[in-house]
């Protein structure tokens, strides 16, 4: 049944019907009037007249019919398929009355009916000239032997008629069958250029009429398909009778216009804009001609929707810039706001200045709100203020305040910043910006009274300086947290499917700048991990794995050790495919990669020009990315751990020393103080350890003197070279006694004491100030150690006096004391 | 460059326009502030283009474009309206207003009423919008 259906409709071309119906209108007259009348008038002797009085009738009324009808048989199937049921009943009536009669011209006359009425159906059912043709050949051919059977003689008359009538119809028919099927053909062109233009194109007459003619997206508009005839404004603006009217104006007035350029003007005062069914429409308005209009719809539903998301977008993006441009003046502001708030609630009196007050104030902060371009509460306090202007009674004012609920649309504001700011961030105590100069300031005033202290004092001195050092700290987080963004984008880029970037730590942690720097380079780890490391999603499902890749940064603290560890759950580094490309890059022998261990294969992730990956993108691949993340390893001191889980992926930890500060008790001005205080800072620092390994013994107290006191024993080096000094150690006895017990533990001849006590003393100080020269300040370039020098005491005075500065140092042990004198050249 | 006279009861309007329209590099010859100051300056002054409030005290902009315009049957003359008076608009065109400006006046709309005004200078109008545009 839905077939046969699909099928009548896939044949229905109302073009076609209309025209063949117009081109057959003669020979409907000649068929339906004239021949029923001549066939009366011949056939009068022979059938009985009540059956003639039916045919003609059957005849004249389907005439009728489709002469009334036509319009409707054009545009409306259903009417198409009434009349040609109707005309089908008539003739069944017809067939029926005719074998009543069992005789033969009766018998015949029934067949040509019945045979006209399959004709008919067909027809209609595929309504194309073709079976039309037969239809009309079938009934010719029926009359003409009913004509035969009757009278020969008639039956040349009627043979002569009908064969030119068939010739008429025929030729004239197939002519204009030809025409309407290339016409449909351009048409049914036309019309599926303008259908999926998905533009709605309309036009109507003067009388407001939609036109037969529109593009399907117009049914898509308007939600209807009955669109012909129906009045546009109706369709465009439903019972809104004012924009009706408006329109009515517009148009009538058009039409009253007769330049073209008056008209424009005219239609430009119609509505552009018009929202139907949740559609946006924008909307062209043409004159065409003759009292015809063109509307071409556009839906703009998803563009506005657009637009006003990029509107609000941008509302957003200001109210942010604003706020985080002075978050203080805002945090002040968002207080006393909450404070006006609150005071609504507790108010005590109504009296007329609180209710001025009241009013005053949410004026001010109406405008200072728009001032920070918020969103939503300027609006709404204008609102609040339109509402109360008229009430005259303090009661009513402050209860519409209350009702208007101002905290819960200030809250969508505030909400707008927390999301993009994060809860804390308004939350967080004020804060203020001071440049890191003004802090390097501060430090360096402290650093240049340190030395009017004692050791105790600076010590304290010292961590208040560090205290103001700490000033300039990072939060770890900050540095960590755009790299959330950036795997993101990477991923995006690589086509790589990744979970965001998980941040685990102490949110509070702040590190110094220099570590900062360190985080840094972690880009060079993300890239490889996401280049490198992340397998396709589809083979991560082949693999049994999470089709989405998991990559996560992990900071913790373990007393002064900061420890970072950025895993990522891959494929792993592939050990014999490094391991390969450091051979062929030189980096390694075939012999020493035998001997190595994983974890030292996995170490040579780091080399310079070394990659896993053999296809180097402009991302990673290149090696110097690894190679520089260990590079400020190095600088730091620091130190890694790399835990590689073949095809589940890999972890590396860095160690990192949180205090890269060293503090140094500082006090000197000039670059000669400073030189020899940081030459007698590294030697002290060298004089632990070489208690410590030597004669197991520490400084018990450090103190710096202005004047030497001098003893039995001392030893002296000359810096040369990058610093031009002198180094002298001047031991106690019971020091020295130890370092040669330490050195000579079999004993010595004592007649050589003096002499063995001497040459102890200068072996020491040549390890000590040996070791030492490379802890000396960079900025001193290569500084060279003469061989130990005999002093002798005046001498030793003489250069004190002579030093353009000098540093020296009691180092208390429980083993005895030992001085160091550091002199400037 | 193009004359032009100034119509507006609202002197905030008459700056604003007439610093839109001078920065088109168009001159303001005169500024009335009701329509009968409109027609008395029209005649004295004779201008290339009038812009026209509707609404004003004394006699409004329709009646004194109807002055205008039997006056001087070529007046250009341009509506300066708001949302709400369309009817007095069509009037307004069918008694000869070459178009109408709805308010906020900004530069855009001053450039498209310019153009269809004055076709000719339409790319000179067009050259001057895009100055305007860079410099705000």
């Amino acid at each position: 049944m839905k077939n046969i259906l699909r099928l009548f409709k896939s044949n229905y071309h109302p073009q076609l019907i209309e025209s063949m119906l117009k081109s057959n209108f003669s020979g409907a007259i000649i068929v339906n009037i004239f021949l029923p009348i001549i066939v009366t008038y011949l056939y009068y002797d022979f059938i009985p007249l009540i059956q003639l009085k039916l045919w003609l009738g059957a005849h004249i009324v389907i005439f009728v019919l489709r002469v009334t009808l036509q319009k409707k048989i054009t545009t409306n199937l259903s009417y198409h398929l009434m009349l040609m049921s109707a005309t089908s009943l008539l003739y069944a009536i017809l067939a029926w009355q005719s074998l009543l009669y069992s005789d033969q011209i009766h018998l015949l006359l029934a067949a040509m009916i019945i045979a006209s009425i399959v004709a008919g159906s067909i027809a209609t059912l595929v309504s194309v000239y073709h079976i039309f043709a037969i239809f009309v050949m079938i009934q010719m051919l029926g009359l003409i032997s009913a004509f035969l059977y009757v009278n020969i003689d008639i039956f040349y008359l009627s043979a002569v008629m009908a064969t030119s009538f068939l010739h008429l119809v025929l030729t004239n028919g197939y002519k204009q069958y030809k025409t309407i099927k290339e016409t449909l053909r351009l048409n049914q062109q036309v019309n599926t250029l303008l259908n999926n233009t998905g533009e709605g194109f309309l036009s109507f007459n003067k009388e407001f009429k939609c036109q037969s003619s529109f593009s399907s997206e117009c049914e898509r508009i308007f939600q209807t398909s009955e669109i012909e005839g129906v009045d546009i404004r109706t369709l465009l603006f439903n019972d809104d009778t004012e924009k009706s009217e408006l329109f009515r104006d517009v148009i009538e007035r058009s039409i009253a216009s007769l330049d073209k350029d008056t008209i424009d003007i005219f239609l430009s005062l119609l509505p552009q804009e018009v929202s139907l069914y949740n559609i946006e429409l924008f909307i062209e308005y043409k004159y065409l001609n003759k009292g015809l209009f063109m509307l071409i719809m556009r839906d703009v539903t998803q563009t506005n929707r657009l637009k006003s998301k990029i509107e609000y977008q941008n509302k957003v993006q200001n109210l942010l810039i604003n706020v985080a441009s002075n978050r203080n003046d805002f945090i002040d502001l968002k207080d006393s706001f909450e404070k006006l708030i609150s005071k609504l609630y507790t108010h005590s009196n109504n009296s007329l200045s609180i209710i001025e007050s009241i009013k005053r104030e949410l004026h001010t902060f109406k405008g200072n709100f728009s001032q920070k371009r918020m969103i939503y509460i300027p609006n709404y306090i204008h609102q609040l203020e339109l509402k109360i202007k008229n009430l005259s009674s303090s009661e009513e004012i402050i209860s519409t305040c209350i009702e208007a609920n101002l905290k819960e649309t200030f809250n969508k504001d505030i909400a707008v910043i927390n999301a993009a700011l994060g809860e804390e961030y308004l939350n967080a105590e004020k804060t203020i910006n001071i440049k890191v100069t003004d802090i390097d300031a501060i430090e360096l005033d402290i650093k240049s009274f340190v030395c009017k202290f004692d050791l105790e004092q600076q010590i304290a001195l010292n961590t208040l300086l560090q205290d103001v050092h700490k000033l300039k700290y990072i939060l770890l987080k900050d540095m960590l947290t755009p790299y959330i963004d950036y795997v993101k984008q990477m991923a995006f880029k690589l086509e790589k499917e990744i979970n965001p970037l998980n941040i685990i730590g102490n949110k509070a942690l702040k590190i110094s700048p220099r570590l900062a720097l360190f985080m840094k380079q972690f880009i060079h780890l993300f890239n490889n991990a996401i280049d490198h490391g992340i397998e396709a999603s589809l083979e991560r499902e082949l693999s049994q794995k999470d089709p989405m890749a998991t990559i996560s940064c992990e900071f913790t603290t373990n007393a002064d050790i900061l420890i970072l560890k950025v895993s990522d759950d891959g494929q792993g580094i592939n050990l014999p495919l490094l391991v390969d490309s450091a051979i062929k890059n030189e980096t390694i022998t075939v012999e020493e990669s035998l001997k190595m261990s994983d974890a030292e294969k996995c170490a040579l992730i780091f080399e310079e020009k070394l990659s896993s990956k053999e296809k180097i993108t402009t991302l990673s691949g290149i090696g110097i990315g690894m190679s520089a993340v260990k590079n400020e390893l190095d600088n730091l001191n620091g130190r890694f751990l790399i835990e590689n889980r073949e095809g589940d992926g890999v972890s590396f930890t860095f160690y990192l020393p949180l205090n890269t500060e060293k503090n140094v008790y500082l006090c000197y001005e000039d670059s000669n103080v400073k030189n020899c205080e940081g030459v007698a800072n590294a030697i002290i620092t060298q004089i632990e350890y070489y208690l410590k390994e030597t004669i197991k013994t520490t400084i018990e107290h450090i103190k710096k003197e202005e004047e030497i006191s001098l003893a039995n024993y001392y030893s002296s080096v000359d810096l040369k070279e990058g610093y031009k000094g002198k180094v002298i150690l001047i031991y106690s006895d019971e020091l020295l006694n130890t370092f040669t017990q330490h050195m000579l533990p079999n004993g010595y001849d004592a007649q050589e004491h003096e002499e063995i006590l001497l040459s102890v003393g200068d072996e020491v100080i040549n390890t000590i100030v040996g070791i030492s020269l490379q802890y000396f300040d960079k900025a001193l370039g290569q500084v060279d150690i003469s061989p130990p020098l005999p002093i002798e005491k005046e001498e030793l005075l003489n250069n004190i006096d002579l030093a353009k500065a000098r540093s020296i140092y009691t180092l208390q042990t429980n083993k005895g004391t030992l001085s160091l004198v550091v002199l400037d050249e | 460059m193009l004359n032009i006279l100034v119509v507006d009861d609202s002197s905030i309007i008459t700056k604003t326009l007439s610093k839109h329209l001078l920065d088109f590099g168009l001159n303001v010859i005169g500024i009335a502030k009701n329509g009968t100051e409109a027609i008395e300056q029209y005649k004295k002054l004779n201008p290339d283009l009038v812009t026209m409030d509707i609404t004003m005290p004394i006699v409004n902009g329709i009646d004194a474009l109807k002055e205008i315009r039997s006056f001087d049957s070529q007046a250009k003359v341009i509506m300066i309206t708001s949302h709400g008076e369309e009817r007095l608009v069509m009037d307004a065109i069918t008694l000869g207003a070459k178009g109408y400006m709805l308010k906020p006046i900004t530069p855009l709309k001053i450039k498209l009423s310019l153009q269809k005004a004055f076709p000719q200078l339409s790319d000179r109008i067009e050259s001057n919008y895009t100055t305007l545009s860079l410099i705000y």
